[in-house]
């Protein structure tokens, strides 16, 4: 496949974009997790693409990585959300001010 | 060949990406976050990246999506949508819009071509470099993993406060004393 590195690196970029339009824009912590999912996604293909580009092994060992701490964030993430649900009874993560002053 | 798949592969990762952020259901956002992770599934492996696309399939689409599908799944369909709100939806794009320009501008700045074009991961050796000069970030992410396990059993578990009151205060059938010394009830 002969696809320039840049047009890898702006495929990152604009997901990135859409992950950060979703997580800043909705009020919905479910989808703020899904948008969460697509930012990681986001910096893996760009290291993936920074890796091919210098023919090194270490953009891969980091991803690996950024999967593993994908998957504690979202194991723990969710259970938060589950028990914050218990609480609530709402997504809205504005509902969650209790301790605004 | 490949390029154009390339090209197709990012336009759904793309799409699927817009649809998680655009629909109001999580559920259908769900689904179409599963078309985004197989297109980079694809991706990866166009790379040439085929343990990064395994671990992508099995982390990803298998156990977070799996995960995230139980959870959207346990709220009622009314409790789990959120209307949207203009002026976050604002705020959002606006930073979405400038982080896009930045980024595919910054992108453009590089015309160093493909790069390694022949370039191809293995297992092996990705493996060798997490076990040789990154051990130490390797085992320290498993000691992550277990003690996120640990978290998310405490976090699920019911609350026990409210038990170990209970235990403390009298419990609620108590003997009427009157009762037992034969007065009937309301002569007192």
């Amino acid at each position: 496949m002969t696809v320039p590195t840049s047009h890898v690196f702006a495929l990152g970029a604009v997901l990135f974009a859409v992950g950060i339009a979703g997580f800043l824009g909705r009020r919905n912590l479910l989808v703020v997790f899904l948008s969460l999912e697509l930012l990681f996604n986001a910096v893996i293909v760009t290291l993936a693409g920074a890796a091919r580009h210098h023919a090194n092994l270490e953009g891969s060992a980091f991803a690996v990585f950024v999967l593993f701490l994908a998957a504690v964030e979202a194991a723990v993430g969710l259970a938060l959300l589950v028990a914050l649900f218990r609480i609530r009874r709402s997504v809205d993560p504005d509902a969650m001010a209790t301790l605004k002053g | 060949m490949a390029n154009a798949l390339f090209y197709a592969l990012a336009l759904t990762t793309l799409y699927g990406g817009a649809n998680v952020v655009l629909r109001r259901d999580p559920l259908v956002g769900a689904i179409h976050l599963a078309l985004a992770l197989f297109s980079l599934t694809g991706i990866y492996v166009l790379l040439g990246f085929p343990l990064l696309a395994g671990l992508n399939l099995l982390l990803y689409a298998g156990a977070v999506l799996v995960f995230l599908l139980f959870v959207i799944l346990l709220l009622e369909p009314r409790e789990r949508t959120a209307r949207i709100r203009a002026a976050r939806a604002r705020l959002g794009l606006l930073v979405a819009i400038v982080l896009a320009v930045e980024g595919v501008a910054l992108a453009g700045t590089l015309d160093g071509g493909p790069g390694n074009p022949e370039f191809h991961e293995t297992a092996a050796a990705t493996g060798t470099l997490l076990f040789t000069t990154y051990l130490l970030p390797f085992e320290a992410s498993g000691l992550l993993l277990v003690l996120a396990v640990v978290a998310v059993l405490v976090l699920g578990g019911r609350d026990p406060a409210p038990r170990a009151t209970a235990a403390i205060r009298p419990p609620a059938e108590v003997p009427d004393p009157f009762q037992s010394v034969g007065f009937p009830e309301g002569r007192a």
